[in-house]
C-alpha cells in the first residue's frame, strides 16, 4: 500500500535560541520522517524571535539549502521606508533562492496591508504568481478579502483559521477564487473538509499542520480519516500546493 | 512506527481497540457546523474506528436542557451502544426539577452527567446536589467543562471529595494551567483529564502523561465542535508508549463506564 504523499504548507522552523546551526532543520526533518511527511513549506518561527526579517530569512534559506524537502517561505515586508530591497528585487531574490511562497505578517512587522503602503510588494508578488501565506491571527478575514479582491491573480493561502469561522470562511472562499485555505491547525470542525470541498471545490484545500505549535499528526488524521475520495486526498495532501509552486514565474 | 500511528498515518480504521470518545455533543450552536445529524457522527466514528461516543446536547450551555436531553435520548435509541448520553442540567430550574431531570435521564439509559458553567451557575450551586447524589450512588461519570480556572478547580475539588464514588472528568485538560490540572489529579483519586482542545498543542499529551500518568487521562474529542479524526491524531501520534495510547483511547474509559451501577450502558459498551 502506498502512502498518501503529504506536503505541509503550514510549518515553521523555530529560530529561537538556535545555537547549533543544524538543529532547527534537524528537528522538523525528524518529525516529518516520523510521520512520513514528504515536504514542507517552512516559515521563520516564532514572530518574537524573528523580528529582524532579513536576518530570519537568511537563516531560513541557509537551513533549507541543505534540506531539499523544505521549501522556504520567507517573510515579505514592503520597502515603503526604503530600508529594504526593492520589492521586485526582493521577490526575485526569494524565488532564485528556492522560495515558492512568502509569509506576510503586517502587524508584527509594523506595516499596513493597504495600497498606499504595500502596492509595490503585492504587485511584484502577483506578477510572479508567488503565493502569499496569510495567518488568520495576523491578518483577519476582512483583510484577506481586500487583498484578494485588489490582486485577483495573487494566490493567497489562509492558515490558522479557527473552527468557529465557517460562516465567514465560506463567504470569503466563494467571493475570492484566488484564496485557498489550509486544512490544519485550529480548523478542526466536524465535517469541515468535506463541506468545503463540496461547497468551494477540492482545489481550494491545502494540507498543513501548524507545526511546531501544533501536533502535526492531528492534521494528518483529519485528512486521512476524512470522507474525501483518494483522488481528493491526493489533491489536498500535495497536489494543490505543488500546482501553486509550479505556477510561480521564475 | 507504532501500530496505532501506522494505522492512523494510512487512514486505516482501528480494529482491535474499543475506542471510546468521552466528550461529544449533539445539537445546534451559534457558529456553523456542517452536518449535525447523529448519522454523520456515527459515519465519522466508523471511518476512524471509534466504538462509542458519550454526548451531551449543546443546551448543556443553555437553559433548554430538557429539549436537549430528549434529542440526545433519541440519538441513543437510534444508535444504541454507539451514542451514549450525558444528561445536561440547568441549575436555574431549582433542585427539585434538576433532580427529576437527572432521574428521568438515568431511567432512560443515560450514562452520566454533563455540567457546564457557561450557563452562569457555579458547579457548587446547591440545585445540582440531587443530581450529584444520584451520580455518586450510581458511580456515574460527570463531565465538567473547565478552562484551567482555579475557582473551577476549587469547586470541583470540593465536589470530588463530597461525592467520592462518582467519576469527575475535567474537560480540556491542560489547555492552560497544566500544573493546576496535575494538582487536581494528585489531590482527587476520582478525577480524570480529558484531552479535547481545538488546536492540539504540540507536546501536551506527552506532558500530561508524564505529569499525571496515562491511567488518569481519557480521550474526548468535543465533537461536533471539533473533528474526531483531528482530535485523535494527537494521541495516535504522541511520543508515548503504545500501551499508554491504549489506556487513553480505550481502557480508562471502559473502566469508568464499567463502574456504573446497574447502568444500561454497561453491557452495551463493555461487551
Amino acid at each position: 500500500m502506498s502512502r498518501l504523499r503529504l506536503i505541509d504548507c503550514h510549518a515553521g522552523i523555530c529560530l529561537a535560541n538556535a545555537g547549533d546551526q543544524s538543529a532547527p532543520g534537524a528537528a522538523i526533518a525528524a518529525e516529518m520522517a516520523r510521520l512520513h511527511i514528504e515536504g514542507a513549506l517552512v516559515r521563520p518561527f516564532p514572530d518574537k524571535d524573528t523580528f529582524d526579517a532579513p536576518a530570519a530569512n537568511a537563516r531560513l534559506f541557509e537551513i533549507c539549502h541543505g534540506l531539499p524537502a523544505l521549501t522556504p517561505c520567507p517573510i515579505a515586508v514592503p520597502n515603503s521606508a526604503c530600508d529594504l530591497q526593492s520589492e521586485p528585487d526582493m521577490v526575485g531574490d526569494f524565488i532564485a533562492r528556492g522560495a515558492r511562497c512568502v509569509l506576510i505578517r503586517p502587524a508584527p512587522d509594523y506595516w499596513l496591508p493597504v495600497p498606499w503602503v504595500a502596492e509595490r510588494l503585492f504587485l511584484a508578488l502577483q506578477d510572479r504568481r508567488m503565493p502569499v501565506l496569510c495567518l488568520e491571527s495576523a491578518l483577519g478575514l476582512e483583510k484577506v478579502w481586500e487583498l484578494a479582491q485588489r490582486y485577483p491573480q495573487l494566490p493567497l493561502i489562509l492558515a490558522g483559521v479557527g473552527y468557529r469561522a465557517l460562516r465567514s470562511l465560506v463567504g470569503l472562499l466563494e467571493a475570492c477564487p484566488n484564496v485557498r485555505v489550509c486544512t490544519g491547525g485550529a480548523f478542526s470542525i466536524h465535517c469541515g473538509l468535506e463541506f468545503l470541498a463540496q461547497r468551494v471545490g477540492i482545489q481550494r484545500l491545502i494540507f498543513g499542520t501548524g507545526y511546531p505549535e501544533t501536533e502535526a499528526m492531528a492534521a494528518v488524521t483529519m485528512l486521512m480519516y476524512s470522507d474525501l475520495s483518494p483522488a481528493e486526498r491526493e489533491l489536498v495532501g500535495h497536489g494543490n500546493i505543488q500546482r501553486l509552486f509550479e505556477e510561480v514565474r521564475q | 512506527m507504532s501500530e496505532l500511528l501506522e494505522a492512523a498515518r494510512n487512514g486505516e480504521t482501528v480494529q482491535r481497540l474499543r475506542i471510546i470518545d468521552m466528550h461529544g455533543h449533539l445539537g445546534v450552536y451559534a457558529f456553523a457546523i456542517p452536518d449535525i445529524g447523529p448519522a454523520s457522527l456515527v459515519a465519522a466514528m466508523d471511518r476512524v474506528g471509534i466504538a462509542s461516543v458519550v454526548v451531551s446536547h449543546m443546551q448543556c450551555m443553555g437553559s433548554d436542557v430538557e429539549r436537549g436531553n430528549a434529542d440526545v435520548c433519541a440519538a441513543m435509541r437510534a444508535f444504541p451502544g454507539r451514542i451514549l448520553g450525558y444528561c445536561s442540567l440547568w441549575a436555574g430550574a431549582g433542585a427539585l426539577r434538576v433532580g427529576r431531570e437527572a432521574e428521568k435521564c438515568l431511567a432512560a439509559g443515560f450514562t452520566g452527567l454533563k455540567i457546564h458553567n457557561a450557563n452562569g451557575f457555579p458547579y457548587t450551586d446547591p440545585s445540582y446536589n440531587p443530581a450529584y447524589a444520584l451520580a455518586d450512588h450510581h458511580r456515574l461519570p460527570m463531565l465538567f467543562h473547565t478552562w484551567g480556572d482555579e475557582r473551577e478547580f476549587a469547586q470541583i475539588k470540593e465536589l470530588a471529595m463530597r461525592y467520592p464514588n462518582a467519576t469527575f472528568l475535567l474537560a480540556h485538560g491542560g489547555c492552560t494551567n497544566e500544573a493546576g490540572y496535575a494538582e487536581m489529579v494528585r489531590l482527587c483519586s476520582n478525577v480524570y483529564l480529558d484531552l479535547a482542545y481545538s488546536a492540539a498543542p504540540a507536546g501536551l499529551v506527552e506532558r500530561l502523561v508524564e505529569n499525571v500518568g496515562a491511567g488518569r487521562i481519557i480521550w474526548g474529542s468535543d465533537v461536533y465542535f471539533f473533528n474526531q479524526a483531528q482530535q485523535i491524531g494527537k494521541v495516535m501520534g504522541a511520543r508515548i508508549p503504545e500501551e499508554d495510547k491504549r489506556k487513553i483511547l480505550s481502557t480508562n474509559a471502559l473502566n469508568v463506564l464499567s463502574r456504573i451501577r446497574n447502568g444500561p450502558a454497561e453491557k452495551e459498551v463493555t461487551t
